[in-house]
């Protein structure tokens, strides 16, 4: 480290001080042109140029200077071609500076004077053009070569011959090119030998200095590309295949691959289209190192914009993805060394090029999924390792046709997923499953929920090659309801679709095991509720929907045993009760059977596995407000179940959980309803009262002062509730009593946030009474 | 001329040639640096004017023994003082002996003189050619002497073959040269190529110069002096095989004569061509190869001022280190 | 227009791309690296590894390592001056004053000299592997390439095969 900045403030020292000599020396050559003096300012010009003879310089320090002085140099040019061309003088000139004892500053100045003396029209340009880039051979220093022959491409941007010059004398726009590809190919040569200069131990330090140099090289085919005369023939014919024979057989890779990137970036697309075939076979050398990759990829990547920005830019006779196709398949069965993040690289690419320029031929891209499954099939071990490649390259087609049905359609999507590691497996799953959520993609019919399904294998169900240790318990659970929100997405608006679409669900979900079904069965279980509403509106037109109906029940039925087998006590009972409200609702006999077995077994559990308090009472409320909502259960099934609900109250652990189970079930059999009484309320006020003054008896058992207490400003509460609505036979004795009662104990409580809330409580329950029903009780 | 002794009269003698205001001058570069401009001639051209003589005190006698001029040519080897080859002396009398009273001049003429050699100033040896008035004197006579510049013209050569050859060291460096003649007139442009064969070796540049070899004296007395007169880089950088440089050297900017053989049997002047590959350890390789250099004659050349220097710079290198 | 006689040009021999291309035939470069001071007392002394890399066919082998000491090169150098015709460049002082008794230091062991020593011998060993008429001499490959010099080697050239 020290080393590389010792180095660079040497470097820095080298420069300032060339740099120092090239502003004297063109101050005094400028001076001496100012007089008129032509021969000194030639010696100072001469002075200045020594200093590029350096071979101390890097070449970043050394372009700095280069641009110095060739910068200083056109003021020469400027004189020259006021002072001269007038006179005639000029090819004296072009003469008297090649008497330069040095050839570096010979040549520098040559070139000065051979582009004005060309621009006097006084010469051939031909000939000095052919002069000037042979002479250039002098310099075989890669360095001083590099700059020196940049120097005369770019000073000679103005002179060469195009389309408009067609005198053989004057020089054609054969001329310009030949003149090109002769300095190309000298500068070529010497930025490749470059690499051979100095300790074998500096290698890679080389390899850093020649991409810095890279455009010195390249321009020369930019200045090719700026031709006019180059047309598609002259390209195709001499321009391309001169500059592909040196690129094979420079036989470096940084060359070859610079240069191919260049040649596809400077020449025009339709250059491109016309040549394809032999930039492709050339791509195919096997002795070429090139990195075919890269340059393909540029390659197809313009082409792909070209007839992106306008299709008809591609004639119909050039097959673009055909060629592409076969091309890269050739390259990559022909090199087995390739690493296959290149070989998915290049896949990649096609699958961008039939996506911009062929979108509605989704062939094409299947295709090239296919290909990519053979080669993984034929060598395993090629997919080593590429799982981040292959499943960026999966995720093209997804994110361009941001529609799943289309993806479902491409044959060899899936089967390239056996080659991806489990992990960037299911993160890819997640990434399309998420994707088809946000973007409310429909799956309607039940072969694409399948094929979907068969995709998402590894978020549906355990795999062979999952990791021995259980999964982060929070990603498992985001997956699983990521899984559960999809089901929504499997939507048909035909029923009988609809409901292929669920058993095909069911067919994939249950194979989740245990821990996946808690997560995925509630969905389809609600699905399918929402499946027989619909039948159900649908009763006059679909006269088989009773039998559809009870075949969903029996649906939801496998579910929810599904779930009961896997012990998910609570969410079963929940979704029994939830069930049966359904089937409830259907009003039909084998629906009210269905229903009666769904409260039956949300007993069974209650009884049997809920066995702490707190979710006993939970669980028996809800039972007690699901069955108070039901309306087509007959007489005869009724009456059990809330004789049920009412003993299973009473029989509670805790008295004040028995107190409000059984105050809950007065609710029943006040709006309770039944098949027999056509969905007017059950209206039994003596079974009312009876239930309150249950709990009312069962609460003056309770030993906690403050929760008895509050026990009695709730069964208040419910007298009034009951009184609100209707039921006469609430007393004002009841209330008084109750009222009485509360008022006796309420003083003995001891002091704290609870009693203040009861008494608050109690207060407005008061207040209520009196604005309501004119009984007033003094305040405590 | 100095009265000396103080007895009788003296004179200055000067030469006006016939011609002087036509005939072209050429500059010559003297010892002490300076420059003058001296009459040119070629072989076969009349030699004719006056001498003016302008006595320094007009109306004073001058005795004299009789008054002549000559046109001498003339090898001097400089180590050999006073030992001076005359190889032509042509002589007139202009006047008899006898009394001058007044100033007066008297015209001359050498026709279609023969000036085999060409005038020549080197290291060891100077070949002159010039006119010498002498007026014979009792004690001393009065000389005067005006120098003439002689070219010895060529035609153009009848044979001048390229000069091509395969040179090198063993399993180092093959180079193979190419010089386009082997004869050059004093302003041609020397053209190659130097091609390479085998490159072991880790050349730093590569240089053409030309060496001036002149020979004076004969067998054991044999001196030689070798100048190098230029020094002119055709190659910077290392090349590999295959590789073919351009050489494309200006003689008209370098101080050049005729190549001169055996002139009288007292010397040479003969050029060589040294192409020499320096190594990254300035480690010299070289090959010398004689070229002939002729001169042609003016009017076939094209008119044009070629009196600049060459754009030479003290030498400089970086050497990397 | 002007006379050609500021353009004239040989024709240039076409260059084969294999040629132009190729890697140059002159490479040759010889490291002297990892100094290690072996023995004690009067038997001490350092030697440095000497390693050879090229593409000369003169030299049978492209990449080869021995290990020398200070003696070597001198007895190298002296071979040299009998047996080419090649001015022999000097090697690095012998640093007499170094080898003085009752020093504060460590003598020719001191890393710094050390160093200085191995970058003088390094020039000096490229240069004469570098020069043509010294690159056939027997010694010279006896002593890059053989693990030991034989002092009593019969001199001479050895040619390109």
């Amino acid at each position: 480290m020290t080393g590389t900045l010792a180095m660079e403030s040497e470097q820095a020292k080298y420069l300032e001080a060339a740099k120092e000599v090239v502003k004297r020396e063109a101050f005094n050559m400028q001076r001496c042109l100012d007089k008129g003096q032509l021969m000194d300012g030639l010696r100072h010009a001469t002075e200045m140029l020594n200093e590029l003879r350096t071979s101390i310089l890097m070449p970043k320090s050394y372009y700095e200077l280069y641009m110095m002085v060739t910068m200083e140099l056109t003021h020469l040019t400027m004189y020259m071609s006021a002072e001269f061309i007038k006179e005639n003088k000029i090819a004296d000139l072009y003469e008297l500076v090649q008497h330069a004892g040095n050839i570096i500053p010979r040549l520098y100045l040559l070139i000065t004077v051979g582009v004005v003396y060309i621009k006097s029209k006084e010469c051939s340009r031909k000939d000095i053009l052919q002069d000037l880039v042979e002479m250039c051979r002098g310099v075989q220093h890669p360095l001083r070569g590099l700059f020196l022959r940049n120097f005369l491409l770019t000073s000679t941007r103005d002179v060469l011959p195009d389309v408009d010059e067609t005198s053989a004398d004057t020089g054609t726009v054969d001329d310009s090119i030949d003149f090109i590809l002769l300095n190309f190919s000298e500068m070529n040569k010497l930025w490749v030998r470059m690499q051979h200069q100095g300790h074998s131990r500096d290698r890679t330090k080389r390899e850093q200095e020649r991409l810095e140099l890279k455009i010195l090289v390249g321009t020369n085919l930019e200045r090719l590309s700026r031709l006019e005369g180059v047309t598609v023939s002259k390209y195709q014919n001499h321009v391309l295949p001169a500059i592909l024979k040196q690129l094979i057989n420079c036989k470096d890779s940084i060359a070859q691959e610079y240069l191919m990137d260049c040649i596809i970036q400077v020449f025009p697309d339709e250059f491109h289209l016309k040549t394809l075939d032999i930039f492709l076979d050339t791509c195919c050398q096997p002795q070429g190192a090139v990195n075919v990759r890269n340059i393909l990829i540029s390659k197809i990547g313009r082409l792909s914009n070209y007839a992106q920005a306008d299709p008809s830019n591609i004639p119909e006779d050039i097959k673009l993805f055909e060629i592409f196709s076969g091309k890269v398949t050739q390259i990559i069965q022909s090199r087995t060394e390739m690493p296959p993040e290149d070989i998915l690289a290049l896949q990649s690419a096609l699958i961008k090029l039939a996506l911009n320029v062929y979108p509605s031929e989704t062939g094409y891209v299947d295709q090239v999924l296919q290909n990519s499954f053979n080669i993984f099939e034929e060598d395993k071990s090629r997919a080593k390792g590429c799982s981040t490649e292959l499943s960026r390259m999966l995720r093209v087609p997804v994110d361009h046709y941001q529609d799943i049905l289309t993806i479902l359609q491409l044959e060899h999507f899936t089967p390239l997923f056996s080659f991806l590691d489990h992990r960037i497996r299911k993160e890819l799953c997640v990434y399309i499953m998420e994707h088809v959520i946000q973007t409310d993609t429909y799956i309607d019919s039940h072969d694409q929920v399948d094929l979907f399904l068969t995709m998402m294998t590894c978020l549906i169900s355990d795999q062979p090659d999952q990791p021995k240790e259980p999964e982060d318990p929070e990603d498992f659970e985001l997956q699983q309801s990521l899984v559960g929100r999809a089901v929504h997405q499997m939507t048909s608006s035909v029923p009988d679709q609809q409901f292929l679409i669920l058993n095909m669900c069911k067919k994939h979900l249950l194979n989740g095991g245990d821990k996946r079904i808690q997560y995925t069965l509630p969905s389809l279980v609600f699905r399918a509720m929402e499946l027989c509403r619909v039948y159900f509106e649908l009763k006059e037109e679909d006269e088989k929907w009773e039998k559809k109906v009870c075949k969903i029940l029996q649906y939801i039925n496998s579910l929810l045993s599904a779930l009961v087998k896997a012990e998910y006590w609570d969410l079963a009972l929940r979704l029994f009760l939830q069930s049966a409200l359904i089937c409830d609702l259907m009003g039909i006999q084998t629906a009210e059977t269905i229903a009666y077995e769904f409260v039956s077994r949300a007993f069974a559990i209650y009884e049997e596995e809920v066995s702490d308090s707190k979710a006993q009472l939970v669980a028996i409320s809800l039972i007690i407000a699901t069955f108070e909502r039901t309306i087509n259960f007959s007489e005869e099934n009724h009456e059990p179940l809330r004789s049920q609900c009412l003993r299973a109250s009473s029989k509670l652990l805790k008295k004040p959980d028995q107190c409000r189970a059984v105050s809950l079930c007065a609710h029943i059999y006040w709006s309770g309803k039944n098949r027999e009484n056509e969905g007017s309320a059950m209206r039994e006020t003596k079974r009312v009262l009876d239930s309150m003054k249950k709990a009312v008896r069962i609460s003056n058992q309770c030993m906690e002062p403050s929760v008895q207490v509050q026990l009695f400003v709730e069964l208040l509460n419910k007298y009034i509730y009951f009184l609100d609505n209707g039921c006469t036979d609430v007393t004002q004795a009841m209330i008084s009593q109750l009222v009485g009662k509360i008022r006796d104990d309420m003083p003995g409580l001891e002091a704290s946030e609870a009693t203040n809330q009861i008494v608050q409580h109690f207060n407005s329950t008061l207040a209520y009474i009196k604005s309501k029903h004119g009984m007033s009780f003094p305040t405590s | 001329m100095v009265s000396w002794l103080g007895y009788g009269n003296s004179a200055t003698v000067s030469i006006v040639l016939d011609d002087e205001e036509t005939r072209t001058k050429v500059p010559v570069l003297l010892e002490d640096d300076g420059k003058e401009y001296q009459h040119l001639f070629y072989d076969g051209d009349n030699v004719s004017g006056k001498v003016v003589i302008k006595l320094k005190q007009e109306g004073k006698k001058l005795e004299h023994q009789g008054i002549k001029i000559e046109f001498l040519g003339q090898i001097e080897i400089y180590y050999d003082r006073g030992n001076h080859y005359e190889f032509v002396k042509l002589d007139k009398d202009l006047a008899r002996p006898g009394d001058m009273t007044e100033s007066c001049s008297f015209p001359f003429e050498f026709l279609k003189v023969v000036k085999q050699y060409e005038s020549y100033t080197g290291r060891n040896v100077r070949l002159r050619y010039f006119l010498r008035v002498t007026i014979s004197r009792r004690l001393v006579d009065i000389i005067h002497e005006k120098e003439l510049m002689v070219h010895q013209l060529s035609s153009y050569p009848e044979t001048n073959s390229s000069l091509k050859m395969e040179v090198g060291i063993e399993d180092c460096l093959h180079i193979e040269f190419e010089y386009n003649r082997s004869k050059y007139h004093l302003n041609d442009v020397i053209v190659g190529k130097i091609y390479f064969i085998l490159v072991r070796i880790k050349i730093k540049h590569m240089e053409l110069s030309i060496i001036k070899r002149e020979t004076t004296g004969s067998g054991p007395n044999t001196y030689n002096e070798n100048e190098q007169i230029n020094r002119y880089e055709i190659m910077d950088g290392a090349p590999v095989r295959g590789e073919s440089i351009p050489i494309r050297l200006f003689l008209s900017a370098y101080d050049l004569t005729p190549t001169m053989k055996d002139v009288n049997k007292k010397f040479s002047v003969r050029y060589y061509l040294n192409l020499v590959l320096v190594d990254e350890e300035d480690r010299r390789y070289f090959k010398q190869q004689e070229i002939t250099l002729w001169r042609k004659s003016p009017l076939s050349l094209k008119p044009e001022n070629r009196g600049v220097a060459a754009l030479e710079s003290p030498q400089k290198e970086n050497s990397v280190s | 227009m002007a006379d050609d006689r500021m353009t004239q040009r040989l024709a240039p021999k076409d260059q084969t791309l294999q040629e132009a291309y190729d890697i140059p035939a002159n490479f040759l470069e010889i490291d002297v690296c990892s100094p290690e001071t072996h023995g004690i007392a009067n038997k001490r002394y350092t030697d440095y590894e000497v390693r050879l890399k090229t593409n000369l066919p003169i030299f049978r082998v492209q990449e080869c390592s021995v290990r020398r000491r200070y003696s070597d090169f001198e007895w190298l150098r002296a071979e040299l001056e009998k047996e080419s015709k090649i001015i022999v460049p000097p090697l690095p002082g012998k640093a007499i004053k170094r080898l003085l008794p009752f020093r504060g230091d460590d003598g020719i062991f001191e890393e710094d000299f050390i160093e200085e020593r191995r970058q003088g011998i390094e020039g000096f060993i490229n240069k004469i592997a570098g020069h043509p008429l010294a690159q056939n001499e027997k010694c010279l490959h006896m002593f890059l390439t053989e693990p030991m010099i034989d002092k009593n080697y019969v001199p001479g050239k050895v040619r390109t095969h």
